[in-house]
């Protein structure tokens, strides 16, 4: 079991909404430290075989979202995952895997 | 002293910042509430501003009620009369919102969500068989190679210290995982200084336990159409017309100070009683609304009932007084200025009626350009006193999409675009232009204090 944290930098006044997340197919707790700055965390996660991490979080297009995913503190990605834009819904979703 | 002062602020602001707060419509701030909090300078309108909302901590709530407080003090006269004759005609506002907000992003996260249940399902289903299938692939190549390969198994051994190799079983699931076991194995294979015989029995490991193993690409598979049917969710949003929207609805208060000289003539016995200090004190309130329509429109509509006044038509003027003093054989001189109105001033109750519709435009990939189409209609209670006027207009702004800085923006505005101050002049004064002359342009920024914006969260 580890502790996964998701650090998601946005540009803070585009964004005008923060959706839910899941970890791991389970229910994520959503806080934001600082403007532009949002955790995602779930404690006790079972990341034996995987590490996946879905949500959503809503803005207007060519912003730069970024998340970076971290286990018992330890980066779990090499590379900062981008969120990805989805004209119908008007948000980045981020849709992250570690395999 | 007062002058270098201001330029101080003003390069430190440039300096320091930096990133603009507001979306503005001319020379006013527009309907939308904006999430910021900041100290903020504006030199073209020799303002300070402070702002504190709850906007942008409130951002996780799906409904949740918002708060603002904004506070403003400027110089009515702008830079010029600073360096001219350092004259301050000071003014300040300060307001509170309250409001609620909503939006439907529950809905469209639902979606993405369980766009992927029945694969997450069949992933959980085969949770146990993969362990066992890729553990049970490491033990069987321990135990083929442990015979010969003694030392080299024991080498290979080391390089997972929390777990047995030759035992590993599901329990082992947390100190291993299996990215930690597959990338672990793929560095060994990499390293040139692990002898051949470990780095062969290791891309043996990873070939049994990863890359030669059904059970693994299924699971891989099942991943990769995990991933698939979340990201294609965005089809099954615009079947469902999902579009996200956010409305918010607020209330506000606040009050205004203006502290003003008026000339009242020379008086020729005492020409310091030729100017009475004055000071105006008004309140306003009303109610508004913001309207978020699929991150691309923006909706905002404020009613403002104002206790104002006539000041903003009224032209000042730059008096001195020259004071000569003689005494033996030699003149002094002292020079006072002042900035003063003429003795025209009254009080007025105005509705004012704003709107603005936002439009988001992404430009290349990188940049967001903020159209606003606005119109400030301010219906006087008095038009003797204060003729009602309509302005119209679009401003432009700039934003990097990457940190969401402002950049800078232009506005093109028809201020009254009725003429009606012109048509309540006598005739034989009216000056009536048709609407491309009337047509005013000018280009805003304002600078933020990045470092103190931080500290007020």
């Amino acid at each position: 079991m580890a502790d996964i944290k998701c650090v998601i930098t946005y540009p803070d006044q585009m964004i005008t909404h923060i959706g839910e997340f899941e970890i791991n197919g389970l229910d994520a707790v959503e806080k934001i430290i600082s403007p532009g700055t949002l955790h995602v965390t779930r404690k006790n996660v079972s990341v034996a075989v995987i590490i996946r991490v879905v949500g959503m979080i809503y803005g207007p297009k060519n912003l730069t979202c970024e998340m970076n995913v971290f286990a018992d503190n330890v980066k779990v990605n090499s590379e900062p995952i981008k969120g990805k834009y989805k004209k119908n819904s008007g948000g980045y979703l981020f849709n992250y895997s570690n395999l | 002293m007062k002058r270098l002062l201001t330029l101080l602020i003003i390069f430190s602001g440039i300096i320091e910042s930096i990133s603009a707060q507001d979306v503005k419509a001319g020379k006013d701030e527009s309907t939308i509430l904006l999430d910021n909090s900041n100290i903020g300078f504006d030199p073209g309108e020799t303002s300070i501003t402070f702002k504190y909302n709850n906007l942008g901590l409130s951002k996780t709530k799906k409904k949740n009620w918002l708060w603002a407080i904004n506070a403003e003090g400027k110089n009515n006269e702008g830079l010029a009369s600073i360096f001219s004759s350092s004259q301050i005609v000071p003014s300040s506002e300060f307001s509170l919102f309250a409001g609620y907000s909503w939006s439907n992003s529950d809905k469209i996260d639902r979606v993405y969500l369980t766009a992927d249940d029945d694969i997450l399902n069949q992933v959980l289903a085969m949770q146990d068989k993969l362990v066992e299938s890729v553990y049970g692939s490491v033990r069987n190549v321990m135990a083929q190679e442990r015979g010969r390969n003694f030392e080299s198994c024991k080498a290979l051994n080391e390089k997972f210290p929390a777990v047995d190799l030759n035992t590993i079983s599901k329990d082992d699931t947390e100190k291993l995982p299996f990215a930690k076991l597959k990338n672990g194995l793929e560095k060994i294979i990499k390293n040139s200084e692990n002898t051949r015989e470990v780095v062969r029995i290791a891309r043996d490991m990873l070939n049994r336990a990863f890359v030669n193993n059904a059970d693994w690409k299924k699971f891989v598979e099942l991943n990769q159409a995990s991933l698939s049917a979340i990201d294609d969710a965005d089809d099954e949003v615009a079947d469902l017309d999902l579009k996200y929207w956010r409305t918010s609805i607020f209330i506000h208060y606040g009050n205004s100070s203006t502290k003003y000289n008026t000339f009242l003539g020379w008086d020729s016995t005492n020409l310091d009683n030729s100017f009475k200090a004055n000071t105006f004190r008004g309140i306003n309130f009303g109610l508004g609304i913001n309207h978020d329509i699929a991150s691309k429109w923006l909706l905002g509509f404020e009613y403002t009932y104002e206790e104002t006044n006539n000041l903003n038509t009224l032209t000042s003027a730059e008096y001195t007084v020259r004071t000569n003093n003689v005494a033996a054989n030699m003149t002094g001189s002292t020079e006072l200025k002042k900035t003063a109105y003429p003795d025209r001033f009254k009080e007025v109750f105005v509705h004012n009626y704003d709107f603005d519709v936002i439009q988001r435009i992404p430009v290349g990939e990188k940049y967001l350009l903020l159209l606003d189409y606005y119109a400030r209609i301010n219906r006087s209670t008095n038009e003797e006193r204060l003729v009602s006027t309509t302005d119209i207009g679009i401003s432009s702004s700039f934003f990097n999409g990457e940190k969401g800085n402002f950049i800078g923006g232009i506005y093109f505005e028809v201020p009254d675009f009725n003429e009606n101050v012109e048509r309540k002049k006598p005739i034989e004064d009216r000056e009536l232009n048709p609407l491309y002359r009337r047509v005013t342009f000018g280009i805003y920024t304002k600078f933020s204090f990045a470092g103190l914006t931080r500290n007020l969260y």
